[in-house]
C-alpha cells in the first residue's frame, strides 16, 4: 500500500500522530525539567531552612549568655527571662537540625559533637548562676575570668560554622543544577517545538496536497451524482405524487367496490331467501299441480262419462228423428188422404160437402202435424247439432284435458327441475355470498394496505422532497466545496 | 240454434178445441164461393191447381218409362189399381229445363185419368173465388187465371187445358203409333 491510497483518516492521523509525538516529547523533557526544578527548589528551601535553624541556635546562645551576664551583675532574676526562654527553644532547634538533616551523615555527626557542647555551655550557665546566688558575685567571676565558657562558645561557634559552610555548599551546588536544568529544558522545549513545526508543516503540506487531489475528484464526482441525485429525487417526486393521486383514486375505487361487495353480498342474501321461498313455492305448486293432476283425471273420467252420455244422447235423438220422420211421413200421408178426400168431396158435389168438412179437418190437423214434425225436427237437429257441438267440444276438451295432463305433467317435472335449480340457486347464492363476503373481508384489507400505501406514499413524498432539497444543499455544497479547493489550489 | 220450447199443452188443447168446435157447430151456409187449390212449385216457379179438377194426388209412384213419341210423356204409373200415363207438368206447361225429380203426381180426367208429374207440393189453401183473375200476356201455357197468396201470386194452370192439349198431342200420337206398327 502506497502512501497516496492512503485515507484521509489515516493522512490526518499521521500528520497529528507526528505532531503529538513531538508534543509528547517537548511535554515529556519540559515536565522533567520542571519536576527536577521544583526539586531542587525544595532541596533549596530545605538548605535555608536547615540554615535559618543553623543560624539561630548561636543566637539562642547568646541569649541565654546575656540573660546569664545580667544576672551576674545584678543578681535580679528579670534577668534570666532570655536565659529561660533559650533553655527550650535551643533544645528543639537541635532537635530540629537533627530531623532536617537526617539525610546528610556529615551533618549528622556535626550535631553529634554540637549537643555536647551545648550541654557544656547550658551547665556553666546554670552553674554560674548558682553560684551568684549562692556564693555572690565574686565567686563568680573567678569562673568567668577562667575562660571555660568563652571556649566552649568559641567551639559551638565553630561547629555551627561548619554546619553552615555545609549547608552554603549544598545551596551553591543546588543552585547550579538547577541553572543547568533550566537551560536544557529550554534548548529541548526550543528545538522540540521547531521540530513539531517543521514536522506539522510538512505533513498539512502532504495531506492538503493529497486532499486537493482526491477531494477534487470526490467532489466532482459528487457533484455529478448530487445533480443525477436531484434528478432523480425530482423524478421520484413526481412519481410519489402521481402514485398517491393513483392509490387515492384506487383507494376510491376500492372502496367502491367494498360497498359493491357489500351490496352482492346483500342481494345474495335476499336471492337466498328468495330462493328459499321459490323451492318452498316450487314444492307447494308440485303437490297443487300434483292435486290439480288428479283433479283433471276426475274429470277426463267425468269428461268421458259426459261423452258417453253426449253419444247415447245422440243415439236417442237418431232414433227419435227416425220416428220424426215415420211421424211426417204419416203426417203427408194424412195430408195427401185429406186432399185426396176434399178432392173426392168436391167430385162428389153438394153430397160431399160434409165429408169435404171432415177433410178439411184432416187435412188442417196433418198440417199442424207437419208444422208441428217440423218443428220437433227442428228441435232434434238443434238437439243433434248441440250433442255433436258438446260431443266435439267434449272431445277437444277431453283432448284440451289431455293435453292439460300432459302440461301437468310437464309443470311437475318443471316444477321438479325448479325445485333442484332453485336447491342450486340458493347453494350458489349462498356461496356467491360467501364468496362476496371473503372479496369484502379481503377488500377491507387492500384498502387498509392501500391506505397504508398511501400514507408510505405520502412520506415517501416527503422523503423525496427531503432528498431533493438535501441533493441541492449537496449539489450547493459541492460546488462551494470545488471552489475552495480550486481557489486553494490556485492560491 | 236451440228453438224456443213450445207450449204444447196448450196447442194440443188448441188443436183438440178446434177439431171438436168443427164438428160440433152446424154447417154454416156458404155465402162466399170459394175455390181449393193446391200449391204447388213447377221448375222453381209457384203455381196452384184447382182441386176440383183434380182426380187423386200420390206421390213417389214408380214411373215406367215408355218409348213414345209423345212429348213430355215420362212414362206409366200405377195408380189405385189402374196404368195411367204420366207427362211432365213443366214441359206442357212450356219450360225446357224438365228436372227429373218430380215425385208429386196429380190425376186428371175422370175418364181417361192422366197423371201430370209436378216438383214440389206446397200445401192446401183456398181462397175466395173473386181473388182468382185472369192472367197476363205474360203468363205461360195452359194458364188463364192468377191468384194472389199474401204477397205472391200464382198461375192457376188449367188443367182441362193441358188434358186438352195431351188429348191432341195423344190422338196425334195414335196415328204415329199406328204408323210405326
Amino acid at each position: 500500500m502506497t502512501a497516496s491510497s492512503w485515507t484521509f483518516g489515516r493522512k490526518i492521523a499521521l500528520g497529528f500522530g507526528l505532531s503529538v509525538a513531538m508534543l509528547l516529547v517537548v511535554g515529556v523533557v519540559a515536565y522533567r525539567s520542571t519536576d527536577a526544578l521544583v526539586t531542587n527548589n525544595h532541596n533549596v528551601t530545605h538548605t535555608h531552612q536547615v540554615l535559618e535553624n543553623i543560624a539561630h541556635v548561636p543566637s539562642l546562645m547568646k541569649d541565654a549568655e546575656t540573660g546569664q551576664r545580667g544576672f551576674l551583675l545584678t543578681g535580679d532574676d528579670a534577668y534570666l527571662e532570655p536565659y529561660q526562654s533559650a533553655l527550650g527553644a535551643v533544645v528543639k532547634t537541635v532537635e530540629d537540625l537533627r530531623l532536617l538533616t537526617a539525610d546528610n551523615p556529615r551533618q549528622q555527626g556535626r550535631i553529634a559533637q554540637l549537643r555536647p557542647l551545648i550541654d557544656a555551655k547550658l551547665a556553666e550557665l546554670k552553674r554560674t548562676i548558682d553560684l551568684r546566688r549562692t556564693q555572690g558575685l565574686d565567686a563568680v567571676l573567678k569562673v568567668v575570668v577562667s575562660g571555660e565558657g568563652k571556649k566552649t562558645m568559641d567551639d559551638i561557634r565553630a561547629v555551627v560554622g561548619a554546619m553552615d559552610q555545609e549547608e552554603r555548599d549544598l545551596l551553591q551546588e543546588r543552585s547550579t543544577t538547577a541553572e543547568e536544568g533550566a537551560q536544557a529544558a529550554k534548548a529541548t522545549i526550543s528545538i522540540g517545538s521547531l521540530l513539531a513545526l517543521i514536522i506539522v508543516g510538512f505533513a498539512s503540506f502532504v495531506i492538503t496536497s493529497s486532499l486537493n487531489k482526491q477531494l477534487g475528484s470526490a467532489v466532482a464526482s459528487i457533484r455529478s451524482a448530487s445533480t443525477e441525485l436531484q434528478a432523480a429525487a425530482t423524478q421520484q417526486a413526481s412519481g410519489s405524487r402521481e402514485q398517491t393521486s393513483v392509490t387515492n383514486e384506487v383507494s376510491t375505487t376500492m372502496s367502491e367496490l367494498l360497498a359493491t361487495s357489500r351490496q352482492i353480498a346483500e342481494s345474495a342474501q335476499r336471492v337466498a331467501r328468495i330462493a328459499e321461498e321459490t323451492a318452498g313455492g316450487a314444492r307447494s305448486g308440485d303437490q297443487t299441480v300434483q292435486r290439480a293432476q288428479e283433479a283433471i283425471g276426475g274429470i277426463k273420467r267425468q269428461m268421458d262419462l259426459v261423452v258417453g252420455h253426449m253419444l247415447d244422447l245422440g243415439k236417442k235423438s237418431q232414433q227419435a228423428g227416425s220416428i220424426l220422420e215415420l211421424i211426417n211421413e204419416l203426417s203427408e200421408q194424412t195430408n195427401i188422404l185429406a186432399i185426396n178426400a176434399s178432392i173426392e168431396a168436391a167430385g162428389a158435389g153438394d153430397a160431399g160437402k160434409r165429408f169435404a168438412v171432415v177433410a178439411d179437418e184432416i187435412r188442417k190437423l196433418a198440417d199442424r202435424v207437419g208444422g208441428s214434425t217440423k218443428e220437433i225436427r227442428t228441435l232434434i237437429e238443434d238437439i243433434r247439432a248441440a250433442v255433436n257441438t258438446t260431443v266435439m267440444a267434449t272431445e277437444v276438451g277431453t283432448k284440451s284435458v289431455d293435453a292439460g295432463t300432459r302440461q301437468f305433467t310437464d309443470v311437475t317435472t318443471s316444477f321438479r327441475q325448479i325445485a333442484g335449480l332453485v336447491g342450486t340457486t340458493t347453494e350458489a347464492a349462498r356461496e356467491i355470498e360467501l364468496s362476496t363476503k371473503q372479496q369484502a373481508t379481503a377488500v377491507e384489507q387492500v384498502n387498509v394496505a392501500l391506505s397504508n400505501v398511501a400514507q408510505a406514499t405520502s412520506q415517501n413524498e416527503a422523503s423525496s422532497n427531503q432528498t431533493l432539497q438535501a441533493a441541492t444543499q449537496l449539489s450547493g455544497l459541492s460546488r462551494e466545496l470545488l471552489q475552495l479547493i480550486q481557489q486553494q489550489a490556485a492560491a | 240454434m236451440v228453438t224456443p220450447p213450445l207450449d204444447l199443452a196448450q196447442r194440443v188443447e188448441a188443436l183438440r178445441s178446434d177439431f171438436d168446435r168443427a164438428f160440433r157447430e152446424p154447417s154454416a151456409l156458404v155465402t162466399v164461393e170459394t175455390e181449393d187449390l193446391l200449391a204447388v212449385a213447377i221448375a222453381g216457379d209457384a203455381y196452384a191447381l184447382r182441386v176440383g179438377e183434380l182426380v187423386a194426388l200420390v206421390s213417389n209412384r214408380k214411373v215406367v218409362a215408355l218409348p213414345s213419341r209423345r212429348r213430355h210423356l215420362l212414362g206409366v204409373a200405377g195408380v189405385r189399381g189402374a196404368v195411367v200415363p204420366v207427362y211432365a207438368l213443366a214441359g206442357l206447361l212450356g219450360y225446357a229445363d224438365v228436372r227429373a225429380s218430380t215425385p208429386w203426381l196429380a190425376l186428371c180426367g175422370r175418364q181417361e185419368p192422366v197423371a201430370l208429374a209436378f216438383e214440389q207440393l206446397e200445401g192446401f189453401f183456398r181462397v175466395p173465388r173473386a181473388d182468382l183473375h185472369a192472367a197476363g200476356g205474360e203468363a205461360g201455357h195452359h194458364v188463364a187465371e192468377s191468384v194472389r197468396v199474401g204477397s205472391a201470386s200464382r198461375c192457376v194452370v188449367d188443367t182441362r187445358s193441358v188434358l186438352a192439349a195431351i188429348a191432341i198431342q195423344a190422338g196425334a200420337g195414335s196415328s204415329g203409333i199406328a204408323k210405326d206398327r
